[in-house]
């Protein structure tokens, strides 16, 4: 891959990135991720 | 550099589970860290768990599309991918670091590259992370996180923590428990003979890594002109891999043994050069 191909990509996987994080926590995603660690999940450790 | 290495995933594995006295009482921490997702592969079901998996975030999310895709997962996966490339199972990761110390056991190791088996964990990605949460939700209303019901290693340890500690739990222990029991002890067995066999041939987060390591900003440069094709690299490859011909290839995991051991330093991170690079095109 090109240099210039690979800095284009890398910025705009990296720009992608903090747009999604930006609209999830905007939304209140994190709570629900938070929501779901602080709870056993039986499936996880294999009980489910 | 093997030393820092060991040191940073020591420190990562104890920064990841710092509550370490809710192994004995088996309780989870619940506190607002559980709302980050680490890089590397940690279940949260771990008592001491202080942050969640990604990996487990993002079945959970496919597997409950009627409250829509949490974006933030995705975003930070793709974050952690773009920086760190495989970087993380190399440095971050703790399951990468128990492969790595159980591999030090003196036994005769497969020094083969085990080509095909490479492609597993594609397979794994796709079959168990992706389509089998989506297609359970659309059956059932409600998926379930496939690969961590049915393979992931590092869900089992947090599960016999809590096994041990709880007596309910202990009850519902039943046929599928016995069976991520012998798959985490087949791929301790192997870790003794090959070289971070979960990491190289099963695990979807490394794959997921893997396919960004060609653009990831922490990766590792080749001085062509400097370069003396002497082979010191390849033999040095835990990975087996040739860090000349296949530079940032999905396997590499960035351990930095081929940049340790290349006797005129053709080969270094570039991660400093990135991010100035970045920081160019941006005042542009």
């Amino acid at each position: 891959m090109k240099k210039k191909t690979v800095l284009i990509a890398r910025i705009a996987i990296l720009l992608l990135s903090v747009i999604l994080i930006s609209i999830g926590a905007y939304k209140g995603k994190t709570k629900d991720t938070q929501n779901k660690g602080s709870m056993i999940c039986l499936e996880c450790i294999g009980l489910g | 550099m093997d030393k820092r290495r060991k040191i940073t995933q020591i420190l990562i594995t104890l920064l990841y589970n710092p509550h370490l006295g809710n192994i004995l009482s088996g309780r989870l921490h619940t506190g607002k860290s559980k709302g980050v997702c680490v890089p590397g592969l940690n279940c949260y079901s771990c008592p001491a768990a202080a942050g969640s998996c990604p990996l487990g975030s993002l079945q959970q999310t496919l597997g409950n599309l009627k409250k829509g895709i949490n974006t933030y997962v995705i975003g930070t996966i793709l974050l952690f991918a773009a920086v760190f490339g495989r970087f993380v199972c190399g440095w971050l990761c703790p399951f990468g670091l128990i492969q790595e110390l159980i591999y030090k056991i003196p036994v005769p190791k497969c020094m083969k590259r085990l080509k095909v088996l490479g492609w597993l964990k594609y397979a794994v990605l796709v079959v168990l992370v992706i389509l089998l949460p989506v297609i359970t939700y659309i059956e059932k209303g409600m998926g379930y996180p496939a690969f961590c019901k049915f393979i992931c290693p590092q869900g089992t340890i947090g599960g016999l923590f809590l096994i041990r500690a709880s007596e309910t739990l202990r009850a519902q222990a039943g046929m599928m428990f016995t069976v991520k029991v012998i798959i985490l002890i087949g791929i301790v067995i192997c870790s003794a003979f090959v070289f971070r066999p979960f990491c190289r041939f099963i695990c979807p987060l490394g794959a997921i890594y893997g396919l960004f390591n060609r653009i990831a900003l922490v990766r590792i440069k080749v001085d062509k002109g400097a370069c003396t094709d002497c082979g010191t690299c390849k033999k040095a490859c835990p990975m087996r891999l040739d860090p000349v011909k296949e530079c940032n290839h999905a396997d590499c995991i960035r351990c930095g043994k081929c940049i340790a051991d290349c006797p005129v330093k053709a080969l270094s991170f570039s991660g400093k050069e990135g991010i100035e690079k970045i920081k160019k095109a941006a005042s542009k």
